[in-house]
């Protein structure tokens, strides 16, 4: 028997020795002390990041990370884990050092996105989904609905597990838990709802209502194979280390008043543990318990399981939800063996296929709602006015740097009327505005009020009050051809300081017409046309620093229907390119040589008929220097 | 995350705290088995035994062999057992181990023929009972 425990022990620090964690390099970020979170803020622009936090007593995990890079795509995803190893033995509060850093590098990743909506997501096992919640918290002072998408827990104890406060969590967390003098993770992950924590453990809070969380649970069963036949022996209703109940326990694990307008959600992964294994650990127990100093042959040892196991005591023992330490050896041990060894066990889950296909999949959906959630873009369709012929609208709805949206609208059979949107104003999947008609104005009422509503997939128009009243469409949004990806070490021209004698250099969202239909693309900038001899012009100060210009030359939707520009590109006032443009032909992309040059100019007028407009007709579309 | 080191010690410590607070106490008499697993071959007559009981159609028999409550014999496990034709392969006999490497067991290669004529191979794990050999678990191996 103590060649047994000597054994065991030897075996013990030779695992710990292998798996010693490495202190990590310094930080990029202030507050997260010996934390690493060094980062490229470049590579974030444009993507989505997910951090994926380990559980109690663990470290980085890395496999994981790599398992959700490989589901998500790279052009618009980047997963980081999120590692505390030197304080993965103290409960998640407020002030603990991983939370001050968890929202640390949440602020300083999401804004590095430079996206719009939320774009940071969390992955948290175990208790990596309590730091998770704690630094989440719906009642901080931290605005995190502004940029975390949502939550995704995975085998989290939300109402604690029966091995929290227990003599073997604490010796676990002795040899393997680093603590910075917080409050024990050991004693506070004990069962609660019902029931209270320990004293200093503060229970897990609510996160904000603006954060969708979906809870992963796993499962695993005891299953038999007798030949042809399979039988499900027993349910252990947990992952070995936290019951169902507690991992998809999120909504009652918050103490009054719930989580209000809570968005939460769960899934279970179930897996199997064969009976033979399961008897196997059960009979590690118990054959140990037997008296020391009896002759008993090893055979009579695995006997002795085997009753135990048969006569239902183990299996009793698991089911119960809360096995006795000193009663239920046996269960103990199977309920441990579970958690090791199963595919979905508390141990293995964070790198079982369905589990991480089920994250990756909430994920994906999340994005997707969240892109469907927006307005921005060109969207077209069929408009139904009572007592009016059939007729259909282009409308573009754009956002500005600062955040405020601005939007352009046409109606092509009521003489191409068009003109902007005023007075907008966005509240979720509702947004409501002013339409005020600038061409053509004798076809179309000059200004109504416009509502439209986001459902699902759908824009749906409405014309609620006053002159049209009635008056409803259902608008489907024109996917943009690909976009042009900014290369390593070029600008945007609208970044670029600029002058001229028209206002110009603005970011925009140009809309155009294409030869299948409305299209609109991100990051470009708005060129003025003149409507008289003179050119409008806009000056960029290239500093004679770049070497190449590539750029879309066209007119935009708002631009009167066949209307024909002329443009001119000249680099210290010598001519780089000159050419026609009209409204609706097809886009070409400029590459011109700027090697040298001090100040680019562009030039564009037209002698067609013009009409007021908010905005130029032209734009240069996804236009970059370099 | 708890590791496969954590296990080792959680189960070491389950060991230490459970001899600490509770020596030499195990719940009720343990049956003695009629065959000892110390034995590197499987008995052959017990599995003879084991066949005859599996074919037998008899609930209680099949209680037995199978460990399983009388009630939880039901109509597909005896029809099941009935119809198989199984032909032990004794000489490829290994034995069946716990996590620290102790016999429990035996796990005996076994070909099984379907009343249909599909033929199927399996590992069969037997574990000794107090009346004679017990199946315990299978797994099928893969064609």
């Amino acid at each position: 028997m103590i060649r047994r425990i000597v054994a065991t022990l030897a075996l013990t620090a030779t695992l710990l020795a292998g798996g010693a964690v490495t202190p990590p390099p310094a930080s990029a970020i202030d507050s997260c002390g010996d934390y690493s979170f060094d980062f490229d803020a470049d590579a974030f622009k444009g993507k989505r990041v997910l951090l994926v936090l380990h559980g109690w007593t663990g470290g980085s995990p890395d496999e994981t990370v790599a398992l959700l890079q490989e589901r998500l795509p790279a052009d618009d995803w980047i997963v980081a884990p999120f590692a505390y190893e030197s304080s993965n033995a103290d409960w998640p509060k407020p002030d603990a050092p991983a939370v001050t850093c968890l929202r640390e590098v949440i602020s300083q990743y999401g804004a590095s996105t430079g996206l719009a909506e939320p774009s940071v997501y969390l992955v948290g096992h175990s208790m990596g989904g309590i730091l998770s919640r704690v630094a989440l918290d719906r009642d901080d002072r931290y605005q995190y609905g502004q940029l975390v998408a949502g939550v995704v827990t995975v085998d989290t104890p939300h109402k604690g597990s029966p091995w929290g406060a227990s003599l073997l969590a604490e010796l676990a967390q002795s040899a393997r838990g680093t603590s910075s003098g917080g409050s024990s993770a050991a004693d506070c992950l004990a069962l609660h709802h019902p029931g209270v924590l320990p004293a200093g453990c503060a229970k897990p809070p609510a996160i904000s209502p603006d954060i969708p969380i979906h809870q992963i649970a796993g499962v695993v069963t005891l299953k038999r194979q007798l030949l042809m036949i399979a039988r499900d022996e027993v349910d252990t209703d947990s992952d070995g280390i936290v019951w169902l109940d507690s991992q998809a326990g999120y909504s009652t694990s918050v103490d009054a008043p719930s989580p209000e307008r809570s968005q939460s959600s769960s899934s279970v992964v179930r897996c199997d543990l064969g009976y033979a294994a399961a008897l196997g650990l059960a009979g590690t127990a118990t054959g140990t318990l037997v008296k020391p100093g009896t002759r008993l042959t090893r055979a009579l040892k695995a006997a002795i399981a085997a009753n135990d196991w048969l006569d239902g005591t183990v299996a009793t023992a698991i089911q119960s939800g809360t096995p006795s330490f000193l009663r239920h050896d046996a269960a103990i041990a199977v309920l441990f063996g579970a958690a090791a060894q199963a595919s979905c066990g508390h141990m293995q889950i964070m790198t079982d296929t369905s589990a991480i296909d089920m994250v990756a999949a909430k994920l994906l959906e999340w994005a997707d709602a969240s892109k469907v959630r927006s307005f921005i873009g060109t969207w077209t369709g069929p408009i139904d006015q009572p007592g009016s012929r059939d007729y259909t609208t282009e409308l573009t709805i754009a956002q500005t740097a600062d955040g405020s949206y601005t939007g352009t609208v046409r109606y092509p059979e009521l003489g191409n009327c068009a003109g902007y949107l005023s007075d907008i104003t966005v509240s979720e999947k509702r947004m409501t505005a002013t339409e005020n008609i600038t061409t053509a104005p004798g076809y179309c009422v000059q200004t109504v009020s416009l509502e439209l509503i986001l459902d699902g997939d759908i824009l749906r128009y409405a014309i609620p009050t006053g002159s049209g009243a009635g008056t409803t469409g259902a608008l489907s949004q024109v996917q943009s051809p690909s976009e042009v990806e900014l290369p390593d070490g070029a600008q945007w021209l609208y970044e670029l300081s600029t002058g001229g004698t028209n206002t110009s250099g603005e970011q925009d969202t140009a809309s155009l017409r294409t030869n299948v239909g409305a299209a609109s693309y991100a990051n470009s900038t708005n060129q003025w046309v003149s409507c008289s001899s003179q050119d409008a012009q806009a000056t960029y100060d290239l500093g004679r620093t770049r070497t190449q210009l590539s750029v879309g030359l066209a007119l935009q939707t708002h631009a009167p229907q066949g209307m024909t520009a002329q443009f001119r590109i000249e680099g210290d006032g010598a001519t780089l390119w000159s050419g026609s443009i009209t409204r609706g032909s097809e886009l070409e992309r400029l590459d011109l040589d700027v090697t040298g040059i001090s100040t680019l100019t562009i030039l564009a007028r037209t002698g067609d008929t013009c009409s007021d407009a908010d905005k130029g007709y032209g734009a240069l579309v996804q236009a970059y220097t370099r | 995350m708890i590791g496969g080191a954590v296990l080792a010690v959680v189960v070491g410590a389950a060991v230490v705290v459970a001899l600490v607070l509770r020596p030499g106490v195990v719940e009720g008499s343990p049956s003695t088995p009629t065959a000892s697993v110390s034995e590197s071959a499987v008995p052959a007559e017990q599995l003879d035994q084991l066949t005859a009981d599996l074919h037998s159609g008899d609930p209680d028999t099949l209680s037995r062999a199978l460990a399983l409550p009388a009630d939880e014999v039901t109509a597909e496990v005896m029809s099941g057992f009935a119809g198989l034709e199984i032909i032990w392969d004794t000489a490829a006999t290994d034995p069946a181990e716990n996590v620290d490497g102790e016999a429990m067991g035996w796990n005996v290669p076994a070909e099984v023929t379907q009343p249909d004529g599909t033929t199927s191979q399996w590992i069969v794990t037997v574990i000794p009972g107090k009346d004679g050999l017990i199946f315990l678990d299978s797994a099928e191996v893969p064609a």
